[in-house]
């Protein structure tokens, strides 16, 4: 009983972690749509790629 | 019934057996990681996909639909011949794909295809330039978006759990994932069921069977989705039975995060109209999860292959329509 509290719990608490993330990654590319493809286009290409560059970076280092 | 209604009617069935298959062959995207973490069973995990492919049809609006119908061609243009032959492009670009192994869209191949009986029809004016370009530009920036929402979320996660011991992690995750492939199955029920609904609607509107203003009907909107839910409960335990010989090792909360970031991109996609790939956005969602442990693990020949085959579906799709239409005016 208590097990299953516990992961009720833990399950509530990573499914807001989950809204904290993804809210403001898409309010963000809501507001580079509202810019113009022109915007979100280039923003969100360099943006990944940057990120896939800094995770093979600290992967390679591991 | 007159010939032109029977010939309406068929096109009809057309557009919604490409509907079935769509399900069909996108199924084992919404199951593959609660399968494979052993969450639900095949047969659990399709029924619960195809219950969310169905339920997607209430409340989530038709704004992809609308964009199908009237955002891509000028309607003026479109009748039978141009949405028989849309489809029958991209039917034929999918079974090329298929036979060569390449998880492409079907969803830009009628879109190609629409663009190309269009153009074979009336040229290159009745485009609509900027739906076209926000479909292509959404061709790179989905699986972007699906691939950065689903590094953050697996990042956040790993944080979250640092200290915690691994059973208590399967445990959560084992539960939440039920809720991420819910979530996907509402996605992609809700995207790609509007693309046929688009393609339904645009004929009955150009063929005089819609009254004076475009709208779907909701005698299509059921059955658009009636059609993808049975495509993925019929194809998907066909694909999980196959899968079972040759999983992919899958750990919830890794699941969890690509479906649960993918979810998100493509809901985001369809309040803001715009019809993107379900299966290249989940393919960003898992590049991006496996990218937060080593990317040297991704098979760039295999994704070069790939990509290569996502630019080429519009066109392509678009060129066999065109050839399909040139035949069908002379029929």
């Amino acid at each position: 009983m208590k097990g299953v509290l516990l992961e009720v719990v833990l399950g509530t608490v990573t499914a807001g972690v989950a809204a904290l993330v993804l809210v403001p990654t898409f309010v963000v590319l809501k507001l580079l749509l509202d810019a113009g493809l022109e915007v979100l286009f280039p923003s969100v290409v360099i943006f990944g790629l940057l990120l896939a560059y800094v995770l093979h970076r600290q992967s390679a280092g591991r | 019934m007159s010939g032109e209604v029977l010939f309406v009617a068929s096109i009809v069935v057309v557009a919604l057996v490409f509907d079935f298959f769509n399900g069909f062959h996108d199924a084992a995207n919404s199951v593959a990681t609660v399968v494979s973490t052993r969450v639900l069973t095949p047969l659990q995990a399709v029924v619960w996909a195809a219950f969310f492919n169905f339920v997607a049809a209430f409340g989530l609006g038709i704004h992809v639909a609308n964009t199908i119908g009237k955002g891509i061609v000028d309607t003026s243009v479109v009748d039978e011949r141009v949405i028989l032959s849309a489809l029958i492009g991209a039917i034929v670009w999918d079974v090329i794909t298929w036979r060569y192994g390449l998880p492409t869209s079907s969803s830009h191949a009628l879109i190609g295809g629409l663009v190309g009986a269009a153009i074979a029809k009336a040229g290159t004016g009745v485009i609509i330039g900027a739906g076209l370009e926000k479909v292509s530009a959404f061709i790179v920036i989905s699986p972007m978006v699906g691939f950065i929402a689903a590094v953050f979320l697996a990042l956040a996660v790993l944080q979250l759990y640092q200290r915690a011991a691994p059973s208590a992690v399967q445990g959560v995750f084992r539960r939440l994932q039920l809720l991420s492939a819910a979530a996907y199955s509402l996605g992609h029920g809700t995207n790609d069921a509007q693309k046929t609904m688009g393609i339904i609607a645009v004929l009955l509107f150009t063929t005089g069977h819609l009254g004076g203003e475009f709208h779907v009907p909701l005698w299509v909107i059921l059955s658009a989705h009636a059609a993808i839910a049975l495509g993925t409960l019929f194809g998907g335990w066909r694909i999980v039975r196959t899968m079972g010989l040759r999983i992919t090792k899958l750990e919830p909360q890794d699941g969890f995060a690509a479906e649960a970031a993918s979810a998100a991109a493509i809901l985001f996609a369809t309040q803001v109209g715009i019809p993107v790939s379900t299966t290249h956005t989940i393919s960003g969602g898992i590049v991006g999860v496996g990218s937060t442990k080593r990317l040297s693990a991704v098979r760039w020949g295999v994704a070069v292959n790939i990509v290569i085959a996502w630019i080429l579906t519009i066109p392509i799709s678009g060129l066999i329509a065109a050839g399909v239409y040139l035949i069908a005016r002379k029929l």
